[in-house]
């Protein structure tokens, strides 16, 4: 069983989470500042810390960065400020994902779950490169082309056979930008007269398939009247 | 400010004594050039009576006394003529008489003397005192101004007593005897004034015995020829003395005015007299020195008959006074030169300046008072008059139709000048109604009542800029209490979604309480979006956001952004129509925000479209411009104006009831303007067009 760490100043929010992540199966300790956060990392062993940043005594970004110093646990930085600028800062800080306030219960739960794994079997995935033919990763994105799977973080993703090609395209090209009409092109080997809402839709799709959030996408990048393109991890 | 070492006093102050020190040299070197030219002998040892000075003065001296013994002996003889004309009747002796009174007042001695072959002791023609002796024969004629002793009473004794003179010359029967170095006889008898004299056969003997008690000629050169000779110091020197004084003069005048500690230049109360009194304060100095130094001078010519050594000290000091005045008067000038007040600080000057602001002054302020009308009256009246009067006198005359011509210029120049002031005012005023308030006019460059126009029109630029300053803190303001605020709403907002979510999940058998949680969990959701869209919209609207310009394609960013809502539209069965033009439009757009736009379209569609009907988006090249049109049927009546639908707020639906804060179409709107774009809508009954309109970039 796994302990995650909930720190915030309400009381109340870390109420709620905390039967959330119950419910998820997960062993949760709970403090309610910086301080507080530092002394339990210090004394028990913790696999996550949900940090909120607006807190007295200690806060979430000096925490974090305490944290950060001597321990590789992951945090997930959890805050009602939500402008670019606060969350650079906090992943500058040592944060691994920023959630803003307030939250959707399943997001944190799919960020969590997804933090937990990759902090847990750290290694296992990351050591199986691209060695073997025919399969393409970023990240925690695996397309393996032999059996035709997709997995995200170790979970099987069903796509269609349209979306597969689609995202094994980009996937196998990734860090590349290609419009829709370029995506056509190379995936049916067509010209791409009419159908280019069709592509447009197929990557929502994937999207929705592959991502916790697909308004904040991961891997899929939408890049707005350019083209789309897998993020390189 | 460093301090430059070439601007110190004492430089300066060792500078101006070098200046005198080489000034008085050269000045010294240069007379020593003019005694060498007239006297090269002055740089040996040779005495004066060797010099070809002395020679040359002797010969002078001989054809003088040459020309005037000649003329005696002349009338002589022609009284003797006459003298023989009144024994033979021929003239009257009165007549005689009062031609040779002289000669008849002699007769017996001179006569009988002169028949008996006596000598003449006659010193009356010379000028040179007993020093300078002479003895002429001619025939009977024996004339000497040697006094008559026992040693002299023969003329073979005169001729002994002369040769025994220190320096002496004779011409005898076309021989010439002489002791005087550079005198040679040809240089005598070849003179014009005595050729004709001593051809005459005459035995002629001349000499000199210098003799310090007697004032001569020769005594006054010989004694100025040694003082120069003691003081000759050479003139080789003379380039070099000069050109140091002309490094240092130069040195000086630059340096004049500056000095270590200021940057400025610096006047001192010198400089505040005017220019004329200064200039008459020193040219009485320097003419009272110079006076002292004639008089000093005319001392010294007394001096030197009795070989006192010239008083150096006084001549000197008399030249410093000179020098010093010269440089007071000279670095006041430069002084003023520099420190621009050259002009300024003259009584012309003043008197012209004062006479200026009196009359000038009035005029101008007279013609203040008067309205504009008057005014122009008045300047055209003159220039009317002054034209007839130059035009009537340049019928006749050539200056005038010069004076006419610059008189046409100048007016033109005049109201040329004025519209150009007029203009640059007009444009300020241009660019005050385009808001451009950074811009200001130069007041400097205004006359007249077109001052006060430029400066009151630099105040209302400034108070607008002010303004608009103003306005923007307190949008910036705005946006941050705003932000703050959602921040604060947002942490209770997250315990009433969360609670709700949980409220939820529990097993919950009454239908009521369960129809209520409904309720909450749509306006929990829909006051987050009213926290995240309200950050946005005053984001927006006071331009709070950090773009990223890019090239953009139209046509794929309408593809993804369909593509992303097709899903949306299916659902309330709107069929999308899409057209555009073959080619590829690029726009300059934060792709980010740019999307925020379109989603807000979009979802507004999905929200408020009629079901069952198509969305129409159309992208149209215009010009240099490129035109999105989405187009739609809305569900609702529209009983609603185009710009109140982009008010904040504001939704087409008055109830309220539906999801969504009514900010969407003021936020699209406020991106698109910050991206350089515009944003309009258009309602025609149940029509809903939006308009979006950016230039269109190069690839």
């Amino acid at each position: 069983m796994y302990t995650i760490l909930v720190c915030d100043d309400d009381k109340e929010i870390v109420k709620a989470i905390e039967i959330y992540l119950t419910k998820e199966g997960y062993h949760v300790v709970k403090a309610y500042n910086g301080r507080e956060a530092l002394d339990i990392i210090n004394k028990e062993e913790v696999h996550l810390v949900l940090l909120d940043i607006m807190m007295p005594e200690m806060d979430g970004m000096t925490a974090a960065a305490r944290i950060r110093k001597d321990k590789t646990v992951p945090i997930i930085m959890l805050s009602a400020k939500s402008e670019d600028y606060d969350k650079i800062m906090g992943l500058n800080n040592g944060a691994d994902d920023y959630v803003t306030k307030p939250f959707n219960p399943l997001e944190l739960i799919a960020r969590v779950n997804s933090q937990i794994r990759r902090y847990t079997s750290l290694g296992s995935i990351h050591q199986e490169k691209e060695n073997e033919e025919n399969v393409y990763i970023t990240g925690d994105l695996k397309i393996n082309d032999n059996t035709k799977q997709v997995t995200v973080e170790g979970k099987e993703v069903k796509l269609t056979p349209t979306e597969y090609n689609i995202l094994k395209f980009l996937t196998k090209n990734k860090g590349i930008v290609f419009s829709i009409e370029q995506i056509y092109e190379n995936v049916w080997e067509d010209e791409a007269y009419g159908a280019e809402n069709i592509i447009a839709v197929h990557i929502r799709h994937i999207r929705e398939k592959i991502e916790i959030n697909p308004r904040e996408p991961k891997y899929l990048k939408v890049i707005w009247g350019i083209g789309y393109k897998i993020e390189k991890l | 400010m460093e301090k430059r070492i070439e601007n110190s006093a004492i430089l300066k102050i060792i500078a101006y004594i070098l200046l005198f020190v080489f000034v008085i040299l050269t000045g010294y070197s240069a007379l020593g050039y003019i005694a060498y030219k007239e006297m090269p002998e002055i740089a040996t040892n040779k005495p004066y009576y060797e010099t070809q000075a002395f020679a040359d003065t002797f010969e002078t001296h001989i054809a003088i006394n040459m020309s005037r013994l000649d003329s005696f002996i002349q009338n002589y003889q022609d009284y003797q003529e006459e003298v023989q004309a009144v024994d033979q009747e021929t003239v009257s002796e009165s007549s005689v008489l009062e031609d040779y009174t002289y000669f008849h007042s002699q007769e017996q001695s001179y006569l009988e003397k002169i028949q008996n072959g006596e000598i003449l002791y006659e010193s009356l023609y010379s000028n040179m005192g007993a020093s300078f002796r002479y003895l002429i024969i001619k025939d009977n004629l024996k004339i000497t101004n040697i006094v008559q002793t026992g040693d002299t009473d023969t003329v073979e004794k005169l001729i002994q007593t002369i040769r025994k003179d220190s320096y002496h010359w004779s011409y005898v029967k076309g021989e010439v005897g002489t002791n005087i170095a550079n005198l040679e006889k040809d240089k005598v008898i070849y003179d014009p004034q005595i050729e004709d004299i001593i051809e005459g056969d005459y035995e002629v003997y001349f000499s000199y015995q210098p003799n310090t008690t007697e004032y001569t000629a020769f005594e006054r050169n010989n004694a100025i020829y040694e003082l120069i000779q003691k003081h000759y110091i050479g003139y080789e020197m003379l380039p070099l003395y000069a050109f140091l004084s002309i490094i240092l003069f130069v040195y000086l005048t630059v340096s004049m005015g500056h000095s270590r500690k200021k940057e400025e230049i610096y006047c001192n109360f010198i400089d505040r007299i005017p220019l004329e009194i200064l200039l008459f304060l020193s040219g009485m100095a320097v003419s009272f020195e110079v006076l002292g130094l004639y008089v000093m001078f005319i001392d010294i010519s007394q001096i030197m008959y009795e070989r006192i050594t010239i008083p150096f000290i006084s001549i000197l000091s008399i030249i410093a006074m000179i020098y010093i005045t010269i440089m007071i008067t000279y670095s006041s000038m430069i002084r003023r030169i520099k420190a621009k007040i050259f002009w300024k600080n003259t009584i012309v000057y003043k008197c012209w300046a004062f006479l200026k602001r009196v009359i000038w002054g009035n005029i101008t302020k007279f013609m203040g008072r008067l309205s504009a009308n008057w005014r122009l009256s008045i300047y055209y009246f003159g220039f009317c008059i002054i034209s007839v009067i130059l035009f009537l006198l340049a019928l006749d005359n050539g200056f005038c139709v010069f004076l006419l011509l610059v008189w046409g210029i100048w007016v033109f120049m005049k109201i040329t000048d004025h519209l150009k002031q007029l203009k640059k005012i007009r444009d300020m005023i241009n660019h005050i109604y385009d808001g451009k308030t950074d811009f200001l006019l130069n007041e400097e460059e205004f006359k007249g009542n077109l001052r006060n126009v430029a400066k009151y029109l630099n105040d209302i630029a400034g108070g607008f800029s002010n303004a608009i300053e103003e306005n923007l803190k307190s949008e910036r303001m705005k946006t941050e209490l705003i932000t703050n605020v959602s921040h604060d709403l947002k942490t209770p907002l997250t315990s009433i979604i969360n609670y709700v979510d949980l409220l939820k999940a529990e097993n919950i058998e009454n239908e009521k309480a369960k129809e209520y949680i409904e309720v909450l969990d749509n306006k929990s959701q829909r006051l987050k979006k009213l926290t995240e869209d309200l950050v946005e919209a005053s984001k927006a609207s006071s331009g709070n956001i950090k773009l990223t310009m890019e090239k953009l394609k139209v046509k794929e960013l309408i593809h993804q952004v369909t593509g992303e809502f097709e899903d949306k539209f299916e659902a309330r069965k709107l069929e999308t129509i899409l057209s555009y033009p073959e080619e590829n439009v690029l726009i300059l757009a934060d792709s980010r925000y740019l999307y925020r736009v379109l989603e807000n379209i979009y979802s507004n569609i999905a929200k408020y479209a009629k079901e069952d009907t198509r969305v129409y988006v159309d992208i149209v090249k215009n010009n240099k411009k490129v035109l999105i049109a989405i187009k739609n049927i809305s569900k609702e009546q529209l009983n609603i104006s185009a710009d109140e639908l982009m008010q904040r707020f504001v939704r087409g639906d008055s109830s309220r009831n539906t999801e969504g804060s009514g900010l969407g179409l003021s936020i699209a709107k406020s991106l698109t303007e910050l991206q350089g774009g515009s944003f309009d809508i258009y309602l025609d009954g149940d029509l809903f067009k939006v308009v979006i309109e950016f230039p269109i970039v190069e690839e």
